[in-house]
């Protein structure tokens, strides 16, 4: 570790020191006033969570962690908003962030100096989250003013995508990479090589050298693919220019997309589980490998997997205490836990967090208790303090852009997650969105996304999963039981949608809850919707087609009612929906009211002033006077012995009398429907 | 093996297709069947059910109006809060709807509606009308409380994904359902979805037309102007559901639904979109509901009610168990297939969204 508490040395093994850092070029921002200390290659977001803040802001009581999926954005004040995890730490910026925020009072000046000496730097970001949902990225329902051409779009520049980019490559084809971090290759360093596969960085390197094909390859990085409508895809991408961050929002059309947009890791259920100090186990991994960045000098890991025993063996490595790693499934086999046991690890199976909690309000740490994590059994251990809690989850396949291009879904019940379903004629998937879980399956997929789209034949993409005996499978993300009287929310999901399982309960029963809540749902919050027995599986397809859209502002376009042309007739046409109401033969009549007034059309016309009756009505008011005159021009089915009627103008009788029959077109005539 | 008969086979998923299976169970007699989707709370709504539509011929309105209370009563004995009252509002804004809505208007006043024009430019420039005292099914609960009552009543439910139907030219249908088979000796279309999943579009009378259609969810800054708002001329259904969600139902091209429901609430009630579906209605070509059989096959198809379809469903009920007196049965009657051009003279608004 180094002298910072929330950063590994530079040197750490296994490259968990921050590859993206430049530790020798450090810099300094303010954020919400506060001063941040980073490196050059920091993000804002990465910055922020290694000056300690931790927390995004309050849920009701609750404090929400401040992570990769839940980050307000930020602004300097005059420039667009961007977002912390893909906005670069640039020396000088001020930036402040957008959304509902409750400061303390003495937050700067000689007060705020006072208060940083007593209560130590502000670990939060101070939101205030209420029931409302939190709002879209403004750049979703921004116009693009912008678009590229190529003849592939690749969304994920994971090795899958890498590899779809490769093969577009070298078929001579142009291809624009769409990657929303800084660097490329994606999450393959979190999972490693298994048996004789060459090691993930050698992977990398020689994909990205492949990039160099006959065919051009834009890669386009920090870069957000939000929006497909056929095979154009809306981005939004975060550059620098100068000494200041900056955005461009981009269409790029193609003639086909390939989605690698990887695999999320879901939330763990339990009260309490959006506390700040858990962290997924990929993004745990991320942050250290990218930017250095891991809080605290002890850690719990919690798991359903074996991937996060090797996250927990380097982090030993890197000098991390590594209080236990504690494992849903019931006696777990594989290398990473035989490494575990070797190294000393304290290692216990068949538990799951059961809450977690602040030590204290203003500090650092949590307190996370466990309970047996089988069937109808839970008896709870004791509670363990710690700095951060590793809680790794089982995995979703992101295929949130596949839906939003059409594509459907259903619940894949052996996988427990929602799985792509059918074909799109121009959108292929590759990786682990997919569904594929081994990378060498991932770097053949993307190969094949390609060579399907041009029309070649591919070898088979064969995902072999390491024999049960060898390897237990990953086991569901784990679910707590579910007690009345826990004092912490149990989230769905780490997204804005703030979904608890208590809300989503609630929605069964058709009261309030997840399905009356106006909020777009993320994978995670379906996929656990269904663990939790709120949602049933053949509803999770359909749920995740309609409410995983594009969220953003319904705004005025322009758009207006067109009008119909307004025709010149002496005589108005009676409209279609009078035809037959008044005979085969209506007559039309100029009335002339007995006062000054113009009849609406649609007033009903009477032989005598007392009845009212629609029924007994032998005609309708169906357009304005000629010119100077007042009354109306009204369709009749017969015509009164006198000369007087009566209209009924809104419940009044007024009296009227024919001073003109009109020689037009009625509707049983001219203008009749042709249903033949 | 067959291991039942049936009546009546009702394919539909919306409230008026459990009524009318309900009612046709229940009130007739008739052994009926239900295939339709079970009811997801988070699904987005597909059906706004008013107790009221902006109808111009007076026959519909009396009948409606005689009609829904029979349902209000009814769908009350299930449970409270299930029916609320609600004022909604009915937006013209070109010429052509204006002369329609202003014939609706001088109708409901007619029969005792409590009806008033509302200026609301913030809404829009044409006419605006609202109607009191209105019953709206309440999404979200209805549906529940409707299946508990078709269970308690012995009316068979059937999951249609889990449900081949093979529907014969004289109407009678064979369903499999597992290792089940199941013989309906009528089948009943009810609903836009049923229709459109289950005919060929050679199959649809003439005076129906395939309109697409989206609905949507809504998060709205600010309540809406009303429960209910109905832009005649924008093909757009909004209905609030809490404090802050609006639900939507949109007619026409999916592309321009929002550009339509935008600058019709950018001002009064500014929406953000939270989920999206396209769907696929139908629209009679003369406006006026069709009630009938479809071309060349004896299965009869409900479609064209707009949003007061649920509260018909007695009368429909009647109808189909032959027992309508004869008011409605003339009311059914001129709304049947074009063969004899009957269907003329009940001709009704009908806008066309762009």
């Amino acid at each position: 570790m180094t002298d910072s508490l929330n950063r590994l040395a530079p040197d750490a093994p296994h490259g968990l020191g921050g590859a993206e850092l430049d530790r020798k070029s450090p810099l300094q921002f303010r954020l919400n006033g506060r001063v941040i200390d980073g490196f050059a290659g920091d993000t804002v977001l990465s910055a922020a969570l290694a000056a300690g803040i931790q927390i995004a802001g309050r849920h009701g009581d609750e404090p929400l962690a401040l992570d990769e999926s839940f980050a307000p954005l930020v602004s300097s004040g005059k420039g667009a908003a961007l977002p912390m995890d893909r906005t670069p730490a640039l020396d000088g910026l001020d930036l402040v962030t957008i959304g509902v925020r409750r400061d303390p009072i003495a937050s700067g000046g000689l007060f705020g100096a006072l208060r940083h000496k007593l209560v130590g730097p502000a670990r939060t970001l101070n939101h205030r989250f209420g029931d409302t949902p939190v709002a879209a990225p403004p750049w979703h329902g921004s116009a693009v003013p912008e678009t590229i051409e190529a003849d592939f779009v690749i969304v994920g520049a994971g090795v899958a995508g890498l590899s779809a980019a490769v093969a577009a490559s070298v078929a001579g084809k142009s291809a624009v990479l769409v990657e929303r971090s800084q660097s490329l290759g994606g999450a393959i360093r979190y999972f490693g090589a298994v048996d004789a596969e060459a090691s993930p960085d050698t992977t990398i390197e020689r994909l990205v050298a492949g990039l160099e094909g006959k065919g051009k390859v834009t890669v386009l990085t920090r870069a957000d693919a939000f929006a497909i409508t056929g095979t154009t895809v809306r981005v939004h991408q975060v550059l620098v220019d100068g000494d200041k961050p900056g955005s461009r929002i981009l269409a790029v059309a193609a003639r086909h997309v390939v989605l690698a947009t990887g695999a999320a890791e879901r939330l763990p259920l339990f009260p309490g589980n959006r506390t700040p100090g858990i962290v997924g186990a990929l993004t745990a991994f991320l942050r250290a490998e990218r930017f250095g960045v891991w809080p605290g000098r002890s850690a719990l890991f919690t798991t359903p997997h074996s991937f996060a025993y090797r996250l927990a063996l380097h982090a030993a490595d890197a000098g991390v205490v590594v209080q236990r790693i504690v494992d849903s499934r019931l006696a777990p086999t594989s290398r990473f836990v035989d490494f575990a046991k070797a190294t000393g690890i304290t290692l216990a199976s068949a538990l799951a967090p059961s809450h977690a909690e602040p030590l204290q309000r203003n500090k650092p740490g949590l307190r996370v208790g466990f309970a047996v994590a089988m069937d109808e059994i839970s008896q709870d251990s004791s509670a363990i303090e710690t700095d951060q809690l590793i809680a790794a989850g089982a995995w979703q396949p992101d295929i949130l852009l596949w839906l939003r291009a059409g594509g459907s879904a259903a619940w894949d019940a052996a996988n427990r997650w929602l799985a792509p379903r059918g074909r799109l004629p121009t959108v292929s998937l590759a990786g682990s969105a997919a569904g594929l879980r081994t990378t060498a399956a991932a770097i053949a997929s993307g190969k094949a996304a390609i060579l399907a789209a041009l029309g070649k034949a591919a070898p088979p993409v064969v995902d072999h999963i390491i024999e049960e005996a060898f390897e237990t499978p990953d086991a569901p993300t784990p679910v707590a039981p579910f007690r009345l009287t826990a004092r912490g929310n149990t989230y769905l999901d780490r997204g804005p949608s703030l979904l608890t399982r208590r809300s989503a309960a609630a929605s069964r029963h058709g009261v309030s809850g997840l399905a009356a809540r106006p909020v777009q749902l993320g994978l995670g919050d379906i996929a656990a919707a269904v663990d939790i027995g709120a949602m049933v599986p053949r509803d999770a397809g359909s749920v995740a087609a309609e409410r995983c859209a594009l969220s953003g502002e319904i705004t005025d376009t322009g758009w207006r009612v067109p009008r119909a042309p307004a025709l010149v007739e002496e005589v108005p046409t009676p409209p279609a929906w009078l035809t037959g109401r008044f005979g085969e033969k209506p007559q039309l009549w100029s009335l002339a009211a007995a006062d000054a007034r113009i009849f609406e059309p649609g007033c009903l016309v009477f032989e005598n002033s007392e009845t009212s009756d629609p029924l007994k009505a032998i005609g309708v008011t169906y357009a304005a006077p000629r010119e100077g005159a007042n009354g109306g021009i009204a369709m009749l089915g017969r015509v009164p012995d006198g000369a007087e009627l009566y209209v009924r103008d809104a419940g009044t009788a007024v009296a009227a009398r024919l001073t003109e029959q009109l020689k037009g077109a009625t509707m049983n005539g001219r203008r009749r429907v042709d249903l033949s | 093996m067959a291991d039942g008969s049936y009546d009546h086979l009702i394919v539909g998923s919306t409230p008026l297709a459990g009524l009318l299976a309900g009612l046709l169970a229940i009130e007739h007699n008739k052994r009926v069947c239900l295939v339709g989707e079970p009811f997801s709370p988070f699904r987005l709504q597909r059906s706004i059910d008013l107790s009221i539509a902006p109808v111009t011929r007076p026959e519909t309105l009396i009948l409606l109006r005689r009609v829904a209370a029979e349902t209000t009563r009814l769908v009350n004995g299930w449970g409270k809060g299930l029916v609320s009252r609600v004022d909604p509002l009915f937006v013209a804004e070109t010429p052509q709807s204006i002369a329609a809505l202003g014939h609706f208007r001088h109708l409901a006043v007619a029969l005792g509606y409590a009806v008033e024009t509302v200026v609301d430019r913030a809404l829009a420039a044409g006419l605006i009308v609202r109607v009191r005292d209105i019953q709206m099914l309440g999404h979200g609960r209805v549906e529940p409380a409707l299946e508990t009552w078709l269970t308690r009543h012995e009316v068979r439910q059937l999951d249609h994904a889990e449900t081949a139907l093979a529907i014969r030219k004289d109407g009678t249908a064979r369903l499999t359902n597992g290792d089940r088979s199941i013989e309906a000796g009528h089948v009943i279309l009810a609903g836009d979805d049923a229709i459109l999943a289950h005919l060929a579009p050679d199959a649809l009378d003439r005076s129906l037309e395939t309109v697409p259609g989206s609905a949507l969810l809504l998060e709205a800054a600010r309540p809406l102007p009303a429960p209910c708002v109905s832009f005649l001329d924008r093909g757009i259904v909004l209905a609030q559901d809490g404090k802050v969600g609006v639900s939507a139902l949109v007619t026409g091209d999916p592309a321009t639904a929002r550009a339509r429901l935008g600058s019709a609430t950018a001002k009064s009630a500014p929406l953000r979109l939270a989920g999206e579906t396209v769907t696929g209605t139908l629209r009679t070509t003369d406006g006026a509901p069709f009630i009938g059989l479809a071309r060349g096959l004896k299965t009869t198809i409900i479609a064209g009610l707009g949003p007061a379809a649920a509260f018909l469903a007695p009368a429909l009920a009647r109808h189909i168990a032959g027992v309508s007196p004869p008011d409605e049965a003339a009311w059914f009657a001129a709304r049947g297939p074009t063969r004899g051009n009957i269907r003329l003279q009940a001709a009704d608004y009908s806008a066309v969204p762009a």
